[in-house]
């Protein structure tokens, strides 16, 4: 009998317990099922990544709407990482990277996001951020000043939960998507470049097609966008703001889009609120940004993002409504985040554990999830280093999508060469590894060109936090695991994960143990629990 | 082909192989599993590598019609200059771009063939779009893109009980963190990916034993299912990898810091070693040259070219250059009129064919018509793109125009491309062949 024969195994019933309402329609009205431990953690999940013990213990005891107010909290300002700091200040390496490497740049920006993530509170902000780099995405690889790059994410930070037309706004004119998506070569007559524009339409506001693949533009549409966009440059000043005026390369004549025209002008200010404001007009930029949102929040069996339609069904009871709200409020990200984060759909049983997690979500997710207090100093930058370069290894590079479509999610994490590899991780975060950092800037400021440290989680104290810690091992092994997993583990593989902690030992010998072989138990059933396809799902 | 999967899909097992041994292929035919064994038994050493170029290449500077002075009309600053572009014998219209000497020297050994104005009539601009349509050789509009890839399409032909049914080695291979949508099939990947086999190994084997646990038929119970069997392809396949990869070695040099040289490398070694695997797969990306086009085009043909020189040489002497073909593709070509410094999303362009059954020095599709643009700034196709791929796969893999029909339904051409300069894998040879042995029974 080979592997296979599980096909033709014995069905279990157990489900993530959520609304009990999964058969009827999928509805937009707030929750009314109860608000318990599965429902607080699905949406510390899917929000914060991976809720900590205490974090649950508290989302449970509050109620719903308290603690969607509290995630659609801006979290505080985050300030840069040392060397952006220092670049910020003095420009004392040059813009264009001379003489230095920019890895070691990006490496730490890497590790600085990968942190906000890790010590975040309950706020929407860091995951609104990684949703907005994926939709206006960008690579650092193409984009030639890092500071841009600092910048662009800043940006995307600031107004994650804010207005969705300002903020397209702003990154139209932002430096690294000038320099991205060539903005900046983008001049009038002959010169006329299409690529920001076709994108703009395409992925960043209305979509290619509607649901039913009707096209939302044409190209003579990219062309007349393009004119309306010509001009914005920086003039080759690093330090100097953009502009867009006739001698920058504006294209002062009307142009047509979607049939409406826009006056020609001899400033390009004016004719991007009017491009803007023709784009906004139609309902389907509304519609294909909460799609965009739908899937990256609550479910996807077509992760081909821009491209793949919708059920019907949900297009009609959840898209269609979230949009015209999102119109309503005149585009204010947080209005549709509260509807859809409060809604029966939500909490619905088969919606729960349904998501495959991101590298960042596995990665940062798995010591997010252990920590008792923030992680800081020497062990927060070898944790965030050895995260940071396995993600890209996972194929999640932040600051570098593969395309400007962004990353997939959903199926396309999970390949026979990355699921080994995810298993792989999550034991190295529990065993502890070696890591090395290259400072290469170092020489420029203060301190090592080279360090090298051990990462490793504490998983004594993560445990501890819980009562059956004390004596109750079989009890302990339950309740980490359910802690753990979004997607329940059946009993056999509970008791898989209780042979882990206790390795033929009897349940009553726990309490008598030492310290230390506690602590080697707890490594054993945490790398059990993540080594299975259960921990890939949030 | 592992037994169980052949018990599966023959039926009567204990007949098949007298019933095999001796008999005509016109008689065998009749029956649907007898006519799949033994294209099988015939394609099982060709194998395939697809070459994919992200970004859209430009094909009108990659072969340049070099005596066409619209184009350097179009093409004022990003133009290649005729005394620096590659000749091709035999072809005095086009030559290559300037980095391409290695791919140069192919063409004009025979070992590689180009194809000219590829492309089709409802063409996509959108990266996102064209390699969707390419992925899955959707040539009509939106509404009627086919869900799956067109090499995921074959090899359910080929494999039609795959994922329950598993053949010895994976249909295909993509060496990546990922998979592409290209061998997406009715019952999901039909190919694996990895990034070295010894470290995939060794991954593996370290890892938890198979998941024997199917949930229920759900939305998240779908998810956990998927993960499951993924997680068994890869102990299934982890061993007939390693086994491939230690029994041969490369023996030409490859360009290092290369990664699309160094994934061609273990493809090499794979395929010589043994793997029965259909279908490989690499990426090389950053060919969406909007801006400085000039720089970046030339670095990314030369990865190209050293890359596709070195993998032929070893091939060669690996002996194995007659069961290897190597084919390009991209979601769509260029602009024809340059914006300065880099050319916009175009339509039609140039790809290869390359290796030792190949037809090599042949230029298909014609000459790019400068005169007469679509829309009066596009180039007109002259080989609609599944055509392109039918050419490829059907004669290498003696696929029947019965199965190339259901493989691409939206439509393909009347005649294939005479890309071979002899059929890989002809009735004859089957007819031949011990086919016991090939079936291995047990």
């Amino acid at each position: 009998m080979n592997r296979r024969s599980f096909l033709t195994g014995l069905h279990r019933t157990s489900q993530p317990a959520g609304s009990e309402l999964a058969a009827s329609p999928p509805s937009l009205a707030p929750f009314s099922g109860t608000w318990n431990r599965t429902t607080a953690a699905h949406l510390l999940r899917r929000a914060i990544l991976a809720p900590t013990v205490q974090e649950l213990q508290s989302a449970t005891a509050s109620t719903m709407s308290a603690v969607v107010d509290q995630l659609l909290t801006p979290a505080p300002p985050a300030g840069p990482p040392r060397f952006v700091n220092e670049w910020l200040k003095a420009s004392i390496i040059p813009w264009n990277f001379t003489g230095v490497n920019p890895g070691v740049f990006y490496n730490e920006l890497r590790r600085w996001w990968c942190g906000l993530m890790l010590n975040g509170g309950i706020s929407l902000t860091e995951r609104m951020t990684l949703f907005w780099h994926n939709h206006f995405a960008t690579n650092e690889g193409a984009v030639q000043d890092g500071r841009f790059v600092y910048n662009h994410n800043q940006l995307l930070r600031q107004h994650s939960l804010g207005n969705f037309k300002q903020l397209v706004r702003l990154v139209t004119i932002d430096k690294a998507m000038l320099d991205f998506l060539d903005g900046r070569y983008n001049k009038s007559d002959y010169r006329l470049q299409e690529n920001y524009a076709r994108e703009l339409q395409e992925l960043f506001t209305i979509g290619i097609a509607d649901n039913n693949g009707n096209p939302n533009y044409t190209q003579q549409d990219v062309v007349e966008a393009a004119r309306a966009l010509t001009g914005w440059d920086w003039l080759g000043d690093h330090n100097a703001g953009v502009l867009c005026n006739i001698l920058t390369g504006h294209d002062i004549k009307d142009k047509t889009i979607y049939g409406k025209t826009i006056k020609g002008s001899t400033e390009g200010a004016p004719e991007l609120a009017a491009l803007l404001d023709i784009i906004f007009e139609k309902e389907e930029t509304a519609r294909y940004v909460i799609r965009k949102l739908y899937r990256f929040f609550v479910y996807t069996d077509s992760p081909l993002t821009p491209v793949a339609p919708i059920s019907s069904e949900v297009e009609e009871n959840i898209i269609a409504p979230l949009a015209a709200g999102f119109r309503q409020s005149g585009w204010e990200i947080s209005t549709v985040l509260r509807t859809l984060l409060s809604s029966e759909h939500f909490y619905d049983s088969e919606i729960i554990a349904a998501q495959i997690k991101s590298p960042v979500d596995h990665l940062v997710g798995t010591p997010r999830a252990l920590r008792t207090a923030a992680i800081t100093g020497e062990p927060f930058d070898f944790l965030m280093q050895t995260i940071q370069m396995r993600a890209t290894r996972l194929g999640m590079e932040l600051f570098a999508p593969p395309g400007v479509q962004g990353w997939q999610f959903y199926r396309p994490w999970i390949s026979t060469s990355t699921l080994p590899q995810r298993r792989a991780d999550t034991d190295a975060l529990i065993d502890g590894t070696n890591v090395s950092i290259v400072d290469m800037l170092n020489p420029i400021f203060t301190g090592p060109m080279y360090r090298n440290g051990q990462t490793k989680l504490n998983a004594l104290a993560y445990a501890k936090q819980f009562p059956s810690f004390a004596d109750d091992p079989e009890q302990l092994a339950a309740d980490v695991a359910e802690h753990l997993l979004a997607y329940p583990a059946s009993q056999k593989t509970l008791g898989k994960f209780r042979d882990a902690l206790l390795q033929g030992q009897p349940a009553y010998e726990w309490a008598g143990a030492s310290e230390q072989v506690k602590e080697t138990r707890i490594r054993a059933l945490l790398k059990s629990i993540m080594r299975t396809p259960n921990y890939q799902l949030m | 082909m592992k037994r169980r999967s052949f018990l599966k899909s023959a039926g009567a097992a204990a007949t098949l192989p007298l019933a095999l041994n001796g008999l005509q292929f016109t008689l065998l035919a009749r029956t649907p599993q007898v006519e799949h064994l033994i294209r099988m038994a015939a394609g099982s050493d060709k194998a395939l590598v697809i070459i994919q170029l992200e970004g859209g290449n430009d094909g009108l500077n990659t072969v340049v019609p070099v005596e066409d002075s619209n184009y350097y009309t179009f093409r004022p600053s990003i133009g290649i200059a005729k005394e620096t572009a590659l000749p091709l014998d035999g072809n005095p219209l086009l030559r290559l771009h300037p980095a391409m000497t290695g791919m140069q020297r192919m063409f004009n050994d025979g070992l590689l063939a180009i194809l000219d104005n590829v492309g089709y009539q409802r063409n996509s601009f959108s990266h996102f779009e064209g390699t969707e349509n390419w992925n899955t050789a959707s040539i009509a509009d939106f509404s009627q893109r086919l869900q799956t890839g067109w090499v995921g399409r074959f090899l359910k032909e080929e494999f039609p009980g795959y994922p329950e049914i598993l053949p010895e080695d994976p249909p295909a291979v993509q060496i990546s963190a990922a998979v592409s949508s290209i061998f997406s099939s009715s019952s999901g990947s039909m190919a694996i990916s990895l990034t070295d086999p010894a470290e995939f190994y060794a991954l593996v084997n370290g890892g938890p034993a198979a998941v024997d646990e199917q949930e229920p038929d759900t939305k998240s119970g779908r998810e956990f299912n998927y993960i499951a069997l993924i997680g068994n392809q890869a102990l299934d396949y982890s061993e007939s990898i390693r086994r491939a990869a230690e029994k041969a070695t490369n023996k030409a040099t490859y360009p290092t810091e290369s990664a699309l040289a160094a994934s061609l490398g273990i493809i090499a070694r794979l395929i010589a070693g043994g793997l029965q695997t259909r279908v490989f797969m690499v990426k090389l990306g950053g060919f969406d040259t909007h801006a400085n086009q000039l720089a970046r085009q030339a670095e990314l043909l030369k990865e190209l070219s050293e890359a596709v020189a070195a993998f032929t040489q070893d091939l060669q002497q690996l002996g194995i250059i007659h069961r290897v073909v190597g084919m390009t593709y991209s979601e769509f070509g260029r602009r024809v009129r340059e914006n300065g410094g880099g050319t916009d999303h175009g339509t039609a362009s140039a790809h290869f064919v390359f290796g030792g059954l190949v037809a090599g020095g042949n230029i298909h599709g014609g000459l790019p018509n400068l005169a007469d643009l679509a829309g009066g700034t596009n180039l007109k196709h002259a080989i609609n793109f599944p055509c392109y791929y039918a050419s490829v796969i059907g004669p290498l893999f003696n696929i029947p125009p019965s199965s190339l029909a259901k493989i691409f339904p939206l439509g393909l051409c009347d005649t294939l491309i005479p890309l071979y300069s002899q059929q890989p894998t002809g009735v004859e040879e089957i007819s031949n062949q011990e086919i016991p042995a090939t079936m291995d029974l047990q």
